[in-house]
């Protein structure tokens, strides 16, 4: 499947809740700058995740829409959807591993299915980031046999791996070890210098060791709406 | 009236219901099917056939004990059953004819659906809905990979394969395992056997085993795979699912191999001028 550029993504008067009496995200419209990091902070429960979802178009919101290129996602089938999709990629908070494939396995679906798998580059890169990351020795393991960190791991991986123009990451640090954040940061940092200005990385986290020397843009989410980050929000964050 | 008006309030409802969700999985089949050959360059064709493949094994071979075991049962009971009354009212010859009858037209479809439910519909639908909790359908679309046609086309389709060899193994035994094991009980001649089956064999009765097999095949695995993608957020809703996954599929199942075999008697009634 070839993959499309993706120029602009906005989300304009996005509201969503589980109940349609408290939304939890309120008529949010923001444009977000490509060629940045990103990072969704707020208190837990806050939406960071549902805006992060809707935003990869995984969720579908109430009221409002997400624009890729312009063209607004409630109106595209899976299938076109799809060449923007596979330009992006999203790090669950949970890993979001299939459980009946291995690690490795888990790493490579995607860009197997789609016919993205390039040889030399993506098995470079996966080395790379494996023996960054220290997980080689559990790459043919299944995820009910590994530890949640070495999950999450995975699911950091498999977002990075396959090189996306987007890169969703859902509280990438949450339940790593200090070496583990090391490289994770290591990566971002190497992915932004190594990007070019039409890249960009939303982070959803209130993780501050993670966030404190990212060079990014940073929001709150406060009853469902989005503001700028500032050190009056700071103390709502954590 | 108020009571009637109640009663006839909750009928209507049913229907809707029924009808609302016959057209949900009838559309699901449908959507699978579409997505699988519009977008055919797009997806890896061996993943598919590795899913299609794991599938088969799983509902299909793994199920050849039970089936057999339960074929051999069903098949000596009938052989026993059907050789002794038929000689009783000198109707011998009918052996065939009642064998295909009872076997090929009714209890190896119906059997087949009933065990192919019990083991692999639970399955598909508990390990759907698992998956719907783990994240891992978002995982697979944020992946580009449409769950229809990564999830839903390759069970429905091993599912039919697998439902139709399975009934297909179920007549073989039950016919010729039966044949063997009422050998102890009743002797029945191999050539006499033999040749009532194959003149009481039609086309009718190939065409009616592979049209209940192949619905059964698709009704239940739809039905599973929809029940499985209902499940919300929690793992406590997976044993709901999937219990309704079983009690629709058998209703559905059960209901379309009545109706078949109904309509099936009506034309044999009106070519007897009966009706």
């Amino acid at each position: 499947m070839r993959r499309e550029r993706i120029r602009s993504l906005r989300a304009e008067n996005l509201t969503h809740g589980f109940t349609s009496e408290a939304p939890v995200l309120r008529e949010i419209t923001m444009d977000l700058p490509f060629g940045k990091e990103v990072v969704l902070q707020g208190a837990p429960g806050s939406g960071k995740s549902l805006f992060l979802k809707i935003l990869a178009g995984l969720i579908t919101p109430n009221k409002g829409d997400v624009f890729y290129n312009e063209q607004p996602l409630k109106e595209m089938t899976f299938e076109e959807f799809a060449p923007l999709r596979t330009s992006t990629s999203v790090c669950f908070e949970n890993g979001g591993l299939l459980m009946n494939k291995t690690l490795l396995e888990n790493i490579q679906i995607g860009l197997l299915y789609n016919h993205q798998w390039r040889r030399e580059r993506s098995d470079g890169l996966l080395k790379s980031l494996v023996t960054d990351f220290g997980i080689e020795k559990y790459l043919s393991m299944r995820p009910a046999s590994v530890s949640s960190s070495v999950k999450k791991i995975t699911g950091i991986i498999r977002s990075l791996v396959s090189t996306p123009q987007v890169i969703f990451l859902d509280d990438p640090s949450l339940g790593l070890g200090e070496n583990e954040k090391k490289a994770l940061k290591y990566w971002i940092e190497k992915y932004r210098q190594d990007g070019k200005e039409d890249e960009l990385i939303v982070i959803a986290s209130s993780d501050e060791s993670l966030v404190r020397g990212l060079n990014c843009i940073r929001y709150v989410i406060e009853d469902g709406r989005i503001i700028p980050w500032s050190e009056s929000t700071r103390s709502q964050v954590a | 009236m108020n009571s009637l008006w109640k009663l006839v309030d909750g009928i209507g409802e049913k229907v809707v219901g029924t009808i609302r969700y016959t057209v949900s999985i009838w559309t699901m089949v449908y959507l699978s099917l579409r997505t699988v050959f519009t977008n055919r360059k797009n997806q890896s064709f061996r993943e598919l056939v590795k899913v299609i493949s794991s599938q088969i094994y799983f509902t299909g071979f793994q199920a050849l004990p039970l089936i057999g075991m339960l074929a051999l049962i069903a098949g000596t009971l009938v052989i026993i059953q059907a050789s002794s009354q038929l000689s009783k009212v000198g109707g011998g010859e009918m052996l065939g004819n009642l064998l295909v009858v009872l076997i090929i037209r009714e209890l190896g479809p119906l059997i087949t659906a009933l065990v192919v439910v019990a083991r692999s519909g639970t399955a598909v639908a508990s390990e759907l809905g698992n998956m719907k909790v783990n994240s891992e359908i978002e995982a697979l679309e944020s992946m580009g990979i449409d769950p229809l046609s990564y999830i839903v086309f390759p069970r429905l389709l091993g599912g039919i394969i697998s439902v139709v060899c399975l009934a297909l193994y179920f007549c073989v035994v039950a016919l010729f395992g039966g044949f063997l094991v009422a050998q102890f009980l009743q002797p029945i001649a191999f050539s006499y056997y033999m040749e009532s089956l194959a003149f009481a064999i039609s086309l009718e009765d190939v065409m009616l085993f592979l049209v209940k097999n192949v619905f059964s095949g698709i009704v239940i695995f739809v039905i599973c795979c929809y029940q499985g993608f209902q499940v919300k957020q929690s793992f406590t809703e997976v044993p709901q699912v999937t219990t309704k996954a079983v009690v629709n599929s058998i209703m559905y199942t059960v209901s379309f191999n009545s109706f078949v075999t109904l309509l099936v008697y009506v034309k044999h009634l009106k070519r007897l001028g009966i009706i």
